[in-house]
């Protein structure tokens, strides 16, 4: 690997670190709002609320945790799979500085809240609030990425293509396409056409940019972990296109009761629907991969990581289009279980992919290994056992809201100290995930230093034994 | 056996479009969609099945994979989700042409609204507007009535005829209907509280009326910044021509009794809760209140006659639990601790007055 | 431990057959069921 090759993953991997540490906080933070409300009032001094600490929060995680660390991730995997090095490094490394600065500048344009500009007002698309300024920085160091990406794999020298070259290009495109709808193409719509469009953005911000990218992701590190040949290459095709074919046009699952024309509404419950079949190839793909070795789940970090995320993924999917059938729409749209399928998808399986991916890459672009087992075990039972806590408490707190507003017909404030507890639960498990994420930063600084020197063969993790300076020798 | 459950499967999924028709009213009916939509299902249909069950059983050949036919295949991965947008655009561009209903929101960038109490404040609604986005407003307010919400608690006061249509939303320069209410939906807030000042004192201190809100203060926003939102706010769910005709000042109540009590009304934030012109809200309307008959809800759940009385009304004011009335919520804080006697008789004489 | 090779393999497996009952039911469920359940208001 060449050095200005490991420069451009560094400081994507390390950038995303960083928002890692910021994004999560910050939702722990805001979610005392719905405990003390007047606790947070000083917020006020500082020109902030918690409507504004949201953005801050969806953004942060977006742009600066899961796509940060999943740029990192391609940058490393792309070059493997195609067996040549990283063509234009230098460019990915200015992208990396470039997109750094876009998510700064566009926290301090989101905390400035200008009103009526044109180029530095935050625009109404959740997720896409970045203003245009931003939007245009974005789009070029995407650019910049698709075009290192894209030259490296016609650079390849393997003229097979594995399935995770497909899912990452592929979704490296989806994500131009639906990053451009979400933030320009919408402009060109007033009044609902304007809310259609947005709706179109809102699920593929997941759906068209997270979902294959972290896919993708997996689907070379659960083999290459597991040192398993993947389960089925048709299976991944399938899933593949399938994906490609229902999931962009789901999005107005998330509006299905706004006045509309009904058909293109079931288009998108029928397309989250259909969305079982690719979630199913990708899931028994992943489960099936390493099932003919599973004694390397206990010894591979990376592996337990990706395979933990797959099983969160089964299950977002699950609910995911349980949720966007009409029964159970009605019931459960503006309360907080969707918010909590939203955090088992980027909190869970996603964030379990990114740390996946980032164990195995550290020591490979660093050269040291990570210094303790015992806090990367306490990371994984914080993802195992806390983090299903902190979803379990949200949607208690959801379904308590819809319980008491849609069959008892209680108003809100009503709700507001039925749900009270439920969302103490949430903000304590959320704490401790959060801890999780800031051990997990922790662990990775301190092993710059002290993480003994890792060579290609060792695991990625030293043992806790006192015997820690040989490398592992078992298979 | 895999074959057979293909075939089921197929069966099934073809059938699709028809099965998942069902009454949705007042809307569209899926039979209105254009028939170039059901022609692009049909094919979709076809291509995904017979992609499936390629992918799965039919013979593969990898090594025939030319460069063309990636870059082919990519193409592809681009059209497809390309195909699906073309899709959202047909009814974003037909919502977008339909005509306004009559209670449209309409306010243009420069036009002022004038507070229909005839306090004197007014604000640029079309800059509230901006002000709402700016500060994240959306993120616990909807700007849409679903059917849905009218039978259940989440619109308090909000009527059937007021269930959001496009038509409603023509004339906005975008929309921001909102996924997430952890706060009231917002869309007749104006009706239910036409009260610049009121709604400008609720943004600076929430719980000084509602203490079980979680809403945040908005008291960094510039005097202006928060006139415009009052404004915006006071033209949800009001018809934008009425409002346009302005309002004479109110005449001063001849009695400083019933003036002092009026002013106690917006102050004490009796207004966030009860109208005066006979419509409904949170609680019981004050207009024509006094001296009518009322059914209660006593603690114990019996419910019981009551007249509207100077006494009940006392008693409602100092101690709310006690007597609810029929078909409202029991969310009413006691005024105990911020009334005194004589602020007392003089709501009373307010209320009175409001026959 | 062995070197982790940086080839993947690919294998042949199919859906086990009970993912497609599971698919069946499950579509069952979100078109036949679901929209006509009596838990609207």
């Amino acid at each position: 690997m060449q050095e200005t090759e490991k420069q451009a993953i560094k400081l994507w991997f390390f950038s995303s670190l960083f928002w890692l540490a910021l994004g999560p906080l910050i939702g722990a933070l805001m979610s005392l709002q719905f405990l003390w409300p007047d606790a947070l009032n000083f917020l006020a001094d500082l020109n902030f609320a918690y409507s504004k600490a949201r953005i801050f929060h969806t953004n942060l995680v977006i742009y600066g945790w899961i796509a940060m660390s999943f740029v990192a991730a391609i940058l490393y995997i792309i070059p493997k799979l195609c067996a040549v090095e990283l063509q234009h490094a230098k460019i990915t490394y200015w992208a990396g500085w470039l997109w750094n600065f876009s998510v700064a500048l566009n926290l301090a344009l989101i905390w400035a809240g200008i009103v009526s500009n044109p180029l530095l007002s935050i625009q109404p698309y959740e997720y896409a609030e970045a203003p245009l300024l931003v939007d245009l920085l974005i789009v070029v160091a995407v650019v910049m990425v698709i075009f290192s990406v894209h030259r490296t794999v016609l650079a390849r020298k393997k003229p097979h293509l594995y399935v995770s070259v497909w899912y990452l290009l592929g979704g490296l495109y989806t994500t131009a396409i639906t990053y451009l709808v979400g933030n320009f193409l919408t402009l060109a719509f007033t009044g609902l056409g304007n809310q259609i469009i947005h709706a179109w953005w809102l699920h593929n911000a997941v759906g068209m940019f997270i979902t294959p990218l972290g896919v993708g992701i997996a689907y070379y590190f659960i083999p290459i972990a597991a040192q398993q040949p993947i389960y089925s290459h048709r299976l991944s095709i399938l899933g593949f296109w399938t994906l490609m074919a229902f999931y962009p046009g789901t999005g107005l699952h998330h509006f299905l009761q706004m006045p509309m024309p009904t058909w293109i509404g079931e288009f998108a419950v029928i397309g989250s629907v259909l969305l079982i079949i690719p979630v199913l190839a990708v899931v028994v793909n992943h489960l099936a991969t390493p099932a003919q070795n599973w004694r390397r789940v206990f010894d591979s970090f990376p592996l337990r990581f990706s395979v933990f995320g797959t099983v969160y993924y089964l299950l977002t999917c699950i609910q995911g289009t349980f949720q966007a059938t009409h029964a159970v729409n009605w019931f459960i749209h503006f309360t907080e279980w969707v918010q909590a399928h939203a955090h088992l998808a980027l909190a869970g399986a996603f964030t379990c992919y990114g740390i996946a991916a980032m164990i195995y890459i550290f020591p490979r672009v660093t050269g040291r290994r990570l210094y303790s087992r015992t806090l990367l075990s306490w990371v994984f039972w914080i993802m195992a056992v806390i983090f299903p806590l902190f979803y379990l408490a949200f949607t208690h707190s959801g379904l308590v809201t819809a319980v008491s507003i849609n069959l008892m017909n209680h108003t809100i404030y009503e709700t507001i100290s039925a749900v009270w507890l439920a969302r103490l639960f949430r903000t304590l498990m959320g704490a401790g995930v959060v801890l999780g994420f800031l051990l997990f930063g922790y662990l990775l600084m301190r092993s710059l230093q002290v993480g003994p020197k890792f060579e290609e063969g060792m695991s990625e993790v030293v043992e806790s034994a006192p015997a820690s300076a040989q490398g592992r020798v078992t298979a | 056996m895999k074959r057979l459950m293909t075939i089921l499967l197929l069966a099934v999924w073809v059938s699709l479009p028809g099965l998942a028709q069902h009454e949705h009213q007042p809307r569209p009916s899926p039979t209105e969609a254009p028939p170039i939509y059901w022609v692009l299902v049909a094919i979709a249909v076809i291509a995904i099945v017979w992609f499936m069950l390629w992918a799965l059983y039919g013979k593969m050949r990898p090594s025939r994979m030319t460069t063309t036919s990636y870059h082919a295949l990519g193409a592809l991965v681009i059209i497809m989700t390309l195909f699906t947008l073309v899709l959202y655009i047909i009814p974003a561009q037909q919502a977008q042409e339909l005509p306004p209903t009559a209670r449209a929101w309409d306010w243009k960038p420069g036009e002022v609204l004038q507070d229909p109490t005839g306090s004197g404040l007014s604000g640029e609604p079309y800059r509230g507007y901006l002000v709402y986005l700016a500060n994240g407003c959306i993120y616990c307010h909807t700007l849409y009535l679903r059917p849905e919400d009218i039978k259940t608690g989440w619109a308090e006061g909000a009527r059937p005829d007021e269930v959001s249509q496009i038509g409603d939303f023509v004339r906005y320069p975008f929309t921001m209907l909102g996924t997430q209410r952890d706060g009231p939906d917002l869309t007749v807030i104006g009706r239910k509280i036409p009260d610049m000042q009121y709604q400008i004192d609720h943004l600076v201190d929430p719980r000084r009326f509602k203490p079980q809100s979680v809403m945040p203060s908005y008291r960094y926003l510039s005097e202006r910044e928060l006139r415009d939102l009052a404004a915006y706010l006071v033209s949800l769910g009001n018809d934008p021509q009425k409002l346009r005709a302005g309002v004479a000042p109110a005449p001063a109540p001849e009695d400083p009794k019933i003036a002092k009590g009026k002013e106690l009304y917006r102050s004490l934030g009796c207004v966030a809760c009860h109208t005066i012109d006979g419509s409904r809200s949170t609680g019981p309307s004050f207009k024509g209140l006094f001296g009518d008959e009322v059914e209660v809800t006593l603690p114990d759940g019996t419910t019981a006659q009551v007249t509207v009385d100077e006494i009940y009304l006392k008693e409602a004011i100092l101690q709310p639990g006690e007597k609810i009335v029929k078909g409202f919520p029991n969310i009413m804080p006691s005024f105990a601790e911020r009334v005194t006697e004589s602020d007392l008789e003089a709501l009373l004489e307010y209320i009175k007055s409001l026959r | 431990m062995k070197p982790q090779s940086p080839e993947i393999h690919e294998g042949e497996g199919r859906f086990p057959w009970w993912i497609w009952v599971a698919i069946l039911i499950w579509l069952v469920y979100a078109f036949i069921i679901g929209p006509f359940a009596v838990t609207r208001p």
